[in-house]
């Protein structure tokens, strides 16, 4: 039991689950936004693959980490256009066009990175890497853990704060809860719903962008295969946990983070109680759970997933 | 005569987008600098350009093939599995255990032992969502995507721990399958008929007789149709939508099973390149009739066979493929969108005007 906590208390693993936490925070907060307004989308996965790639390509092609960043986002927003046309104004199926969007991206950055750069030739770009914050990062376990991450960390949390204050105190964040909730009063009042929904699905695969980039720049320096791994699939089930909500998208993403750096742990001999899968798997299980527990308590958009037609 | 011209054309319209969306992704492949031509080339002479080649694209076929029917049965009673990756592992994992690990039996009563366990296993791994969906009032779409990974997760302890092949080679998979499991291929004139596919052809036509031929089949159309009709005629909608969720899951299981004992002979976790995925676009390209699942199961079958070929000879990745579904499935959607309905509606009475005037 020591040991357990030994290991849970430390620097090292705390800083781990919150490494693993910034993709999926940034996707989490960007599909608690875009559900609100109404648009699922099985696609996060595929956002975050083509903001992983657009991020490499832009960082290797001007030398800049934050130029690829923007490059990330780029990417993810142009594959999102044709999922947003579909489900928004054509009123088409969003769950089908978010798996085409899955397909696409993952056909087309593997095709696309091997006509770019070849099998062998691997690129390693400029990517963010962890800064000290001073004074902070020199206190006890939390210093090295907290205050010494990238400032994509920083970032994603900067952004749950601020779209928690946009969605549940300002105009545009009511909007946007209007179309997710009622949006046939929405558009009584004479505000299109399909351009509030595009603006919470432009933002949403923004946020992808940045969290595939937060991958590719800020874990491994470059771009692999279908490198997201699923971790578009867990920010869509942290969502649901977190219910609707960014403020706790950030509790919720360092929750599952932790379960990652535990299955770490277990496959480097640290931990021998439970075998690494259980703990990856654990994020999805507990995701079940919580949303049986909420699926009758009305936490849910209620025009989520449902085209709007007048 | 209706029913007969109403398929005709959704079946043109069908062919249509299919091939509007290797346009599409061949325009997009071309723009990115691909070699089109030779890759068009590769791709047909390595899915129907030899017996070996039309092998390959029934191998490549069976999985997405009976998985694909297992998603459009559910989907015509109006629930989306989109789940049949984690089914078809269960059943796999279901099939490997009792093949591998039981008792060994003579064929073919072994293939029978093992299809009916991947059939339970799929079956429960389907039922489970159905009863989320009727008792606890959770979508489909999220407890099956959900429980793919579940499912994931739980063949990768399965073949890396205590079902693991020890001489194995290192490589987490389990030991193969006993001969007299597998499923063996057939000749038939020139050609090589893996026994999969005909599997997948005998339960199509199953699924035909059970959707219109048996009251449960009556009832499921009509709770896909419209739900607030199957309550109000007293069909009991919970039960049935479990029912048809677990026998999703169980074909999806057979599908697993399938695989396992006419083609990787090992279950490991890379055993399914997405599976299940491309079962949705079988289902749904084939606007879930069994009819349309097989000739859509048979076209992907072929273009992954020829994708293979496509990376061998002409350097285009296979992944190319991923692309031309996925266009395929955006053209699909945005076609039955409500946009697309009333656009054809609005043809239809302009077509329609002049005859009244005539009669």
């Amino acid at each position: 039991m020591d040991d357990l906590i030994t290991i849970f208390w430390s620097s090292a693993f705390i800083a781990a689950a919150i490494r693993f936490s910034i993709p999926i925070m940034l996707a989490g907060i960007g599909e608690a936004i875009s559900e609100r307004g109404g648009v699922i989308n099985i696609g996060l996965e595929g956002m975050m693959l083509a903001g992983a790639f657009g991020a490499v390509v832009g960082s290797d092609v001007t030398g800049n980490a934050w130029l690829g960043l923007v490059f990330g986002i780029g990417a993810a927003v142009l594959i999102t256009l044709p999922h947003g046309f579909i489900s928004i104004n054509l009123g088409g199926d969003q769950i089908v066009s978010g798996v085409s969007l899955n397909l696409v991206a993952l056909g087309l950055t593997t095709f696309l990175f091997r006509q770019m750069f070849g099998i062998t030739d691997q690129p390693q770009v400029e990517g963010f890497e962890p800064l000290e914050i001073p004074v902070l990062s020199d206190l006890p376990v939390l210093g090295p853990a907290v205050f010494s991450q990238s400032i994509l960390f920083f970032i994603a949390v900067g952004l749950g704060l601020v779209f928690w204050a946009v969605l549940f105190r300002t105009r545009p964040g009511l909007r946007w809860r209007a179309a997710g909730d009622d949006p046939a009063a929405l558009d009584s009042v004479g505000i299109p719903v399909s351009r509030t929904r595009w603006g919470a699905l432009l933002l949403c695969a923004a946020l992808a962008g940045m969290a595939g980039a937060a991958i590719s720049l800020g874990q491994l320096f470059t771009f692999i295969e279908n490198m997201t791994g699923g971790a578009g699939y867990v920010a869509l089930a942290l969502v649901i946990v977190a219910r609707w909500n960014p403020l706790w998208a950030i509790v919720v993403a360092v929750a599952f983070g932790a379960a990652e750096a535990i299955a770490v742990r277990i496959q480097a001999g640290g931990i021998t109680l439970i075998p690494y899968q259980l703990s990856l798997m654990l994020p999805y299980v507990l995701t079940l759970v919580v949303y049986a527990l909420a699926a009758r308590s009305g936490h849910a958009p209620r025009a989520l997933g449902k085209p709007f037609v007048k | 005569m209706a029913a007969a011209g109403r398929m005709a054309r959704a079946t043109a319209i069908n062919g249509f987008i299919v091939l509007l969306g290797l346009v599409v992704s061949g325009t997009l492949l071309a723009l990115t600098g691909a070699d089109v031509a030779a890759a068009a080339e590769a791709l047909v002479g390595g899915s129907i350009g030899s017996p070996e080649a039309i092998r390959q694209s029934l191998v490549q076929a069976t999985p997405i093939l009976i998985a694909g029917l297992g998603v459009s049965f559910a989907l015509r009673a109006g629930l989306v599995n989109i789940g049949a990756d984690g089914q078809l592992y269960m059943g796999a994992l279901f099939a490997s255990v009792v093949a591998i690990f039981g008792p060994q039996l003579p064929w073919p009563i072994a293939s029978i032992v093992m299809l009916g366990a991947a059939l339970v296993g799929g079956f429960l791994w389907g039922a489970l969502p159905g009863w989320m969906r009727a008792r606890l009032g959770m979508s489909e779409v999220i407890t099956t995507l959900l429980l793919n990974f579940v499912a994931f997760w739980i063949v990768s302890w399965a073949v890396h721990d205590p079902i693991r092949d020890p001489l194995g080679g290192g490589y987490p998979w389990t030991p193969e399958v006993p001969d007299a499991a597998r499923l063996p291929a057939l000749r038939m004139g020139g050609l090589i008929i893996p026994s999969g596919i005909l599997l997948g052809l005998a339960i199509a036509a199953v699924i035909s007789f059970v959707l219109h031929r048996t009251q449960f089949g009556f009832e499921l159309r009509v709770l896909g149709d419209s739900p607030a009709a199957a309550r109000w005629s007293g069909i009991p909608v919970s039960r049935r939508i479990v029912a048809a969720l677990a026998i999703s899951g169980g074909l999806a299981g057979l599908a697993g099973a399938a695989e396992l004992a006419g083609n990787q002979l090992r279950l490991s976790d890379f055993f399914s390149p997405g599976f299940g995925f491309t079962a949705l676009v079988v289902a749904l390209v084939g606007r879930a009739t069994p009819s349309g699942t097989v000739a859509a199961a048979l076209f992907f079958g072929a273009l992954a066979a020829g994708g293979g070929s496509m990376e061998r000879v002409a350097q285009v990745p296979a992944s190319t493929g991923l692309v031309v579904q996925g266009t395929v499935i955006a053209i699909l959607v945005a076609s039955r969108s409500a946009a697309a309905r009333s656009l054809a509606s609005r043809v239809r009475r302009l077509v329609a005007r002049p005859r009244v005037g005539v009669a």
